[in-house]
């Protein structure tokens, strides 16, 4: 898809031209079509195209509306901003305005007042006083937060983040300004996990985790070079050719995100998850919420208004892998025995 | 006798936590009860509850303030309002931020998250009653905090299927249901309560109970009293009566409690799946980062569910020793307690948070905002065409916290007398619970193993702690005792980290008998050049020494370890005394 906005042309690699890495394109998409799910962990080694199929993603996705001047990007139906509500007080009728999502990118050492929003430095010089300055969080809103090498992160940045990403609202109470906005994303979190590991506490906040593995059949490898190639000599032409899939993978999501409501969960799946989960003896309930919510997105997916067992199966390991770790020792194979053992019931 | 106020109407978002709701409820009834610290690990609903409380104070038209992670000490303690001060030319500062909660409550979502210098804001500005969520795993708060929580409850992960289907029921729907007339029946109740009688034999009864539980402080039985009377407003009853006092007993007894260990079950709240044993007391005195009370040395009731496999070489599986059955707070080692992870220190690197602004640091980081601000009461005076003006004597600088890092330095012994009686299995299974601490505290480990004539560095410093329980359990044994190079690697090793990290924390834990038989030099004393390997070691800034002797119990000891110890100046253990109680307190 190409921008027109004033010969700002950016080309963007399409997704459905990504190859291979099949988990997690469909990690993504889950997040897509249900933000709840809470953001994806891509766990794997450098150079795996991961900043690159979320940004591919975005670009796929249809604009979104927000409401015109507000430095939010709230919706207009709510949540609102501080901005908005004062604006809704006073009487105006909010408009809105279309923005394609965007992808924004959390720098590494990036500090609190940075990321949570300040005070207007310059308002406050010239005018005298204070005004908000939107940090990261509010850049977000509504949009996609990627965060590379999340491991890297310091502990109380990372604090910050999850505090709003669970929340959904950022309130900020700093520098003698008391303000709060909405604050949902759909975070995505890269990491090599050799060179060290997330807090438990964090892991369990990602909806998702998937790995990533660099493609290594020669065939493969072959075909993302050539892509590649032929991308970067003719991207319009690229673009062009992979249009009609695109096109048929922006309706399927489109589809899905529409009947997502509909989907019917039936008592069994209820039993069969519960079971799987109590075995398994996970922490806390958010596996089990998070692995359902995923199987829902999974069925509306494939164009069903119904989850099967399958659909459970599918997305377990994205689920439920980053939240078996009972002792931090465990064998990453005996962890997926146990998983894989727990799932045979299915 | 009216029906009482069932919770599923007052909290109906939320599956079980049956106790967390009757206290909140009791809080609502009369905050005189003195509000909750909800304790519980990951996903069992903690921010639930913050949030449902939060939607009742709303629909009952009581003030709140959340406090969000974010918050500056300026903002707890009324920062400058700028504009203000500009127009009128002097200081004017903003209330504090709890001063928005007077006559209701203050909310805390991950209390322990916030450094102790807020944490001690926060107790000491109290406006309000606390409301708040803890991670034990995420964070501590001090024992005096604790104390002044009326109650204290646990949520918990609810292991069976039929409750965990429940609660995903809830969770999937994400629907919030609001009850019918919650405002007035809350007001029904909430003009019982002074007309609530109670003899003499409830206020024996209050301080029976908090006398024998062991509560030191007297808020015990102020808090008892108000939570008993509120719940007795809630079931309609018009006295107090012991019934009343049983019930609330454990919530505001749970937190101050110490008990002998045999009447500690009377208040323990149904175990977690898996977690720990029969632990110690509830008393959580070694909870607190900040060095809070002594940690006494020695832990009776500590269960390390140790299950060698079959095998020569094995890695002991350790079950998780530091989560105590009811209130889990953590106990710290000694060793861990005076460096502790998350000792926070003013530092001058880059990086970190900015706690406050100062007049001069030596980094010399210019706050900007905290620059304007002192130069804003001056405008009138330098009045300049609108513009402001900054003088030498306002700038400020940033004033940063930063945690320091530690790292682990493992120097083990890998000689054949390791391999007896399978001594280097249970050093293994000392060094793997100190991984398991540097994993939750994300420290750096390095392994150096020492054995026939030379020292290897099989695991350089790494914060991938699989990594080195990889390593760990691969370590083999045979061969003589070449300790001198082990030493050596490890000094130099120390040397070259400092090079890039000056600041840096080392431990240096060396597993060995100490039979030193193969020196560095051919000819020389291997024992000598130990000793002045050591002396050196002692002189390192910033470097703790412990030795682990691994010597058995017995006749034949030589006792060598013990003189490593003294020459590095460090802490003594001995290994079968770790295998059993690796948290136990260490011999100087």
């Amino acid at each position: 898809m190409e921008k027109e906005d004033g010969g700002d042309l950016r080309m963007i690699f399409p997704f459905s031209a990504i190859v291979d890495q099949e988990e997690m394109k469909l990690g993504l998409i889950l997040n897509v079509i249900d933000p709840s799910i809470g953001g994806l962990l891509i766990m794997g080694e450098k150079g795996t195209a991961k900043s690159t199929a979320v940004r591919a993603l975005a670009d796929l996705l249809p604009e979104i509306e927000v409401v015109k001047g507000c430095r939010f990007n709230c919706a207009r139906e709510g949540p609102h901003c501080v901005e908005c509500l004062e604006r809704i007080q006073k009487g105006e009728v909010l408009e809105v305005e279309r923005k394609k999502m965007e992808v924004v990118e959390l720098p590494l050492g990036v500090t609190e007042d940075r990321v949570v929003g300040t005070i207007d430095i310059e308002v406050a010089i010239r005018e005298g006083r204070r005004h908000f300055e939107p940090g990261i969080l509010a850049m977000a809103n509504r949009n996609f937060l990627y965060i590379d090498e999340v491991n890297l992160l310091e502990d109380h940045i990372v604090d910050l983040l999850l505090d709003s990403a669970a929340m959904g609202i950022n309130r900020v109470e700093r520098e003698g300004i008391s303000f709060f906005h909405p604050a949902r994303f759909i975070l995505v979190g890269s990491m090599n996990p050799e060179e060290g590991e997330l807090r438990p506490q964090f892991l369990d906040r990602f909806g998702l985790c998937v790995e990533v593995r660099a493609v290594t059949h020669p065939e493969l490898r072959k075909e993302i070079l050539r892509r590649k190639i032929e991308f970067d000599s003719d991207p319009k032409g690229f673009l062009e050719r992979w249009r009609p899939e695109q096109e048929r993978l922006a309706e399927r999501l489109i589809h899905a995100k529409g009947i997502l409501q509909e989907v019917e969960t039936g008592d069994e799946v209820y039993d069969l998850l519960v079971n799987v989960t109590s075995r398994l003896g996970l922490d806390g309930h958010r596996g089990d919420i998070v692995w359902l919510k995923a199987a829902r997105a999974h069925a509306a997916f494939m164009g069903r208004k119904e989850i099967t067992g399958e659909d459970l199966k599918r997305v377990a390991p994205f689920a439920l892998r980053h939240r078996l770790k009972r002792l931090p020792f465990e064998e990453p194979d005996l962890r997926r025995k146990k998983l894989d053992e727990a799932l045979s019931a299915l | 006798m009216k029906p009482s106020l069932p919770f599923e109407e007052v909290f109906p978002e939320v599956v079980g936590n049956e106790e967390a709701k009757l206290a909140l409820v009791l809080n609502l009834i009369d905050p005189k009860c003195g509000g909750v610290l909800i304790v519980g690990e990951r996903g069992t609903g903690k921010s639930l509850l913050l949030q449902a409380f939060k939607r009742c104070l709303e629909t009952l038209g009581v003030p709140w303030v959340e406090v969000p992670l974010n918050v500056t000490e300026e903002q707890l303690l009324g920062a400058l309002d700028i504009e203000e001060s500009i127009k009128r030319g002097q200081r004017v500062f903003n209330p504090p931020l709890l001063q928005r909660a007077k006559g209701g409550f203050v909310l805390v979502d991950d209390i322990g998250l916030f450094d102790e210098g807020r944490q001690g804001l926060l107790f000491s500005l109290q406006t309000g009653v606390f409301v708040a969520a803890l991670n034990p795993s995420e964070g501590q708060i001090p024992l005096h905090f604790l104390d002044r929580f009326g109650m204290c409850v646990l949520s918990e992960t609810l292991g069976e299927p039929p409750e965990r289907k429940a609660i995903l029921e809830v969770g999937f729907e994400g629907t919030i249901r609001s009850s019918e007339g919650l405002k007035e029946r809350f007001k029904a109740i909430r003009s019982s309560v002074p007309q609530i009688s109670y003899g003499e034999e409830v206020l024996e009864g209050i301080s029976r109970l908090c006398a024998t539980s062991g509560a030191r402080s007297n808020r015990a039985e102020v808090f008892m009293f108000y939570a008993a009377r509120a719940l007795a407003a809630l079931e309609g009853s018009g006295s107090l009566s012991e019934e009343h006092l049983r019930k609330v007993a454990s919530l505001v007894l749970r937190h101050r409690a110490r008990m002998p260990e045999e009447d500690e079950r009377e208040w323990e709240f149904s175990p977690s799946e898996g977690r720990g044993q029969k632990g110690g007391s509830p008393c959580p005195e070694k909870g607190s980062n900040g060095g809070e009370g002594q940690a006494s040395p020695f832990d009776p009731g500590e269960n390390t569910a140790s299950k060698p496999k079959a095998g020569r070489e094995e890695v002991f599986e350790i079950a998780s020793p530091l989560e105590v059955k009811g209130l889990t707070f953590k106990r710290d080692r000694l060793v861990r307690k005076t460096w502790g992870r998350r000792t926070r220190s003013k530092s001058s690197a880059k990086g970190g948070r900015s706690v406050r602004s100062v007049l001069w640091t030596p980094d010399q980081e210019i706050d900007l905002f905290g620059t304007l601000k002192a130069a804003a009461p001056f405008q009138t005076l330098r009045r300049s065409d609108g513009k402001m003006v900054v003088k030498e004597e306002d700038l400020r600088f940033k004033e940063k916290e930063r945690k320091i890092s530690h790292l682990f330095v493992f120097v083990v012994d890998g000689s054949g007398s390791m391999g007896v009686e399978r001594r280097m299995a249970a050093a293994k299974g000392a060094i793997f619970s100190l991984l398991m601490d540097c994993y939750k505290k994300r420290d750096k480990v390095a392994m150096i193993l020492f054995r026939k004539t030379h020292a290897e560095l099989v695991l350089p410093p790494t914060s991938s702690v699989e990594l080195a329980h990889k390593r760990l359990r691969e370590l083999p044994t045979g061969g003589r005792t070449p300790l001198g190079h082990g030493l050596l690697e490890a000094y130099r090793l120390i040397g070259r980290q400092r090079l890039r990290d000056p600041k840096l924390r080392v431990v240096l834990v060396l597993v060995t008998d100490g039979r030193a038989n193969v020196p560095i030099i051919q000819g020389s004393d291997p024992l000598r050049e130990v000793k002045t390997l050591c002396l050196e070691i002692s002189q390192l800034p910033l470097v703790d020494s412990v030795v682990v002797d691994s010597e058995p119990k017995g006749s034949f000891r030589m006792g060598l370890a013990r003189e490593l110890a003294r020459w590095t100046g460090g802490y003594y253990v001995r290994l079968e005394d770790m295998r059993v109680a690796p948290f136990i307190g260490i011999e100087v």
